[in-house]
C-alpha cells in the first residue's frame, strides 16, 4: 500500500498537476467561471418560473414568458460570454492585450454563427450549445494574435499616442486576419459539407464528447480520478472537474434547462454539472459527512473526535478539507478505500434513481456550498432528490463504518501507549 | 505583517484565516492582515502581501507559486497537511512568522 501511495505521489500527482496548470485548460476554466454569476441568476429565475410547488406553479404561469426573458439573457448567452472571457483569460496568460483578444474572439464567434432566415442572431447557439464553438474560436483567436505579436506584425504607434488608441491599432491586423479566416472557413464548410462552423464543431467535437461525458462509465472514471488525486492530498475536483469535465457537464446541464423551459416532463440528461457537484460531491469530495458524524458520536479516540468537531460545520456546507487532512484520509491506506468507494456507489445509486425516474433530473445550477438536502431540492425541484441525498449519506456511512472502526481503534491504542509512557516518566 | 492563504477557491483556507486572526489577537500582534484567496487570483493580489501560504491540496502549484514569489520578492510556505486538517491557527501563524524571519 505504501508503495502504491508513493507511486501516486511521485508519478500521478505531477502529471495531474501539469494538466491542471495547462494554459488552455486553465483559460477555459477561468473563462467559464466568469459565467457563473449568470448561471446562478438564470437558475434562480428558472426555479421561480417553474416552482416545485403546484399551487405556486399556477400562480406564476401567466408570467412564465417574462421570467424566461431573464433566463435567456443569462443562461441563454453563456457561450457568447465565454467566447469573450476565455479569450480574455488566455491572452492574459500570454501577457497579450486581453481586452482586444476578448473583443476579437466575440466578433469571430458571431461571424461563425449562421443567422436565421429572417437575418436574426439565433439564441440557440448563444447558450451552452455554442460553448464548444466559443472555446475553439477563443483559442484560435488568441493563438493567431500571439503569432502576430511574436512576429511583430502589428501596427505600432509612435510614443505619445494614448495607449488605448495604440491598442486599437495593434489589434487591427490580427483582427482582420482572424475574422477573414473564420468567415472563409465558414463559407467553405457550408459549400462543401452544407454545415456552418458551429454545426461542424457540434458534429465532430461537441456531440461525441457530450455523448461520452453523459455516460455512466466515463463519469465513474472521472470520479475515481478525483478521489485518487484527493487520496494523495491534491484538489481532485479542481483538476478533473473544473479543469476538464466542467464544459461538457455544464453543456449537458444547460440542455436540461432548455428542455425545462420548453416544458418537457422528463429532462434529457442525468449526468450534468449538478449531478457531480450536488449529488456525488455532497458534503465534500468523498461524501465525508457520515465519517464526521461517526467521529463525533461514536469515536473513542480523542484525536478522531476532535477532527470530527472541527470538520462538522464546514462539512455541512460541503467543505471537507478538515476531515481529509485532519483524520487524515490523505495518504492513509485505511481511509482511502472507503473514500474512493463511497462516491462511486453514490454515483451509481443516484444515476439509477434518476434513470428510473424515481427522482427528477437536475436543471437549475445552485451554488455548491448550499447544504444537502436543500441543494438537491433546488437543483431538481423535486423533494425526493433531497431524500436521495440523505439516503446517499446513509449508504456512504455504511461504507465508511468498518474502516472508521479500524482507524479509531488504532488511534485509541496510540493514545493509550502515549499516556502509558507519560505515566512511566512520572513514576521514574 | 500581511499574510495571504491560497487554496482552490479560497473557501477552506478562509476557515484557517479566522483562527489565525484570533491567535494574532491573543498574542497581541499589531498590524496583522490575513486574507484567503483562490489560487488563480494570486497574480492579481500578491503585491499586497508579505507571505504566501499554500493549502496542501494545491501543492501541485508550488512551482508556479515559488517562481512568482521569487519574481515579486515574497516568501511562501506550504501548510503541512496535519496543521491544515486541524485548522490550527497558532501553528500556521508560526509558519508565517518563521517564513518572514528567514526571508
Amino acid at each position: 500500500m505504501d508503495t502504491f501511495i508513493n507511486f501516486l505521489d511521485r508519478y500521478f500527482m505531477p502529471v495531474a498537476g501539469r494538466l491542471a496548470e495547462q494554459r488552455h485548460l486553465k483559460a477555459i476554466r477561468d473563462g467559464i467561471v466568469a459565467t457563473m454569476p449568470l448561471l446562478l441568476i438564470g437558475s434562480f429565475f428558472l426555479i421561480i418560473a417553474f416552482p416545485p410547488i403546484p399551487a405556486l406553479d399556477a400562480l406564476v404561469k401567466p408570467y412564465v414568458g417574462d421570467l424566461l426573458k431573464i433566463v435567456n439573457a443569462t443562461f441563454g448567452i453563456i457561450a457568447m460570454v465565454a467566447s469573450f472571457s476565455i479569450a480574455y483569460s488566455l491572452a492574459g496568460s500570454y501577457r497579450l492585450d486581453a481586452l482586444a483578444a476578448g473583443i476579437l474572439s466575440l466578433s469571430a464567434f458571431m461571424v461563425a454563427i449562421p443567422l436565421t432566415q429572417e437575418g436574426n442572431i439565433p439564441l440557440k447557439w448563444m447558450g451552452s450549445q455554442g460553448l464548444f464553438v466559443a472555446i475553439i474560436i477563443a483559442i484560435f483567436t488568441v493563438e493567431v494574435q500571439r503569432k502576430f505579436v511574436e512576429k511583430n506584425l502589428i501596427i505600432r504607434m509612435p510614443e505619445g499616442v494614448p495607449p488605448s488608441v495604440a491598442r486599437s491599432f495593434a489589434a487591427l491586423i490580427p483582427g482582420f486576419v482572424i475574422l477573414l479566416v473564420v468567415w472563409f472557413i465558414n463559407l467553405i464548410l457550408i459549400k462543401k459539407l452544407d454545415l456552418s462552423i458551429p454545426e461542424f464543431i457540434n458534429k465532430v467535437v461537441a456531440i461525441p464528447l457530450m455523448h461520452i461525458g453523459a455516460s455512466l462509465p466515463a463519469f465513474l472514471i472521472a470520479v475515481f480520478a478525483v478521489q485518487l488525486l484527493w487520496s494523495v492530498g491534491i484538489h481532485g475536483s479542481a483538476v478533473v472537474y473544473d479543469g476538464i469535465m466542467k464544459p461538457i457537464w455544464l453543456a449537458l446541464a444547460e440542455q436540461n434547462a432548455a428542455a425545462k423551459m420548453a416544458g418537457a416532463a422528463i429532462l434529457p440528461n442525468i449526468i450534468t454539472a449538478q449531478f457531480f457537484e450536488i449529488f456525488v460531491q455532497s458534503t465534500g469530495s468523498g461524501v465525508t459527512l457520515p465519517l464526521v458524524l461517526l467521529s463525533i458520536f461514536v469515536a473513542k479516540s480523542k484525536q478522531v473526535k476532535a477532527v470530527g468537531k472541527a470538520a462538522i460545520m464546514p462539512g455541512i456546507f460541503n467543505i471537507n478539507e478538515p476531515v481529509t487532512f485532519g483524520m487524515p484520509i490523505v495518504m492513509n491506506p485505511i481511509m482511502i478505500i472507503p473514500f474512493i468507494l463511497a462516491p462511486l456507489v453514490v454515483s451509481v445509486i443516484t444515476y439509477f434513481a434518476m434513470s428510473l425516474n424515481f427522482v427528477a433530473r437536475p436543471y437549475a445550477i445552485v451554488p455548491w456550498t448550499i447544504p444537502m438536502p436543500l441543494s438537491g431540492f433546488f437543483a431538481t425541484g423535486d423533494w425526493k432528490a433531497g431524500v436521495l441525498q440523505i439516503v446517499n449519506i446513509i449508504v456512504a456511512g455504511a461504507i465508511y463504518y468498518p474502516f472508521f472502526k479500524l482507524w479509531d481503534k488504532k488511534k485509541l491504542e496510540e493514545e493509550k501507549q502515549l499516556e502509558g509512557k507519560k505515566d512511566e516518566v512520572l513514576e521514574s | 505583517m500581511r499574510i495571504l492563504l491560497i487554496c482552490g477557491a479560497g473557501m477552506s483556507t478562509s476557515l484557517l484565516v479566522e483562527k489565525m486572526k484570533k491567535e494574532g489577537e491573543k498574542r497581541g500582534i499589531k498590524d496583522l492582515y490575513i486574507n484567503a484567496e483562490a489560487a488563480d487570483n494570486l497574480e492579481k493580489v500578491i503585491d499586497n502581501y508579505d507571505v504566501i501560504l499554500l493549502g496542501p491540496q494545491i501543492r501541485y502549484k508550488e512551482k508556479y507559486v515559488s517562481e512568482l514569489a521569487k519574481e515579486k520578492n515574497k516568501v511562501y510556505r506550504v501548510i503541512p497537511p496535519n496543521v491544515y486538517g486541524m485548522i490550527d491557527g497558532a501553528k500556521t501563524l508560526d509558519l508565517a512568522i518563521e517564513a518572514l524571519k528567514n526571508k
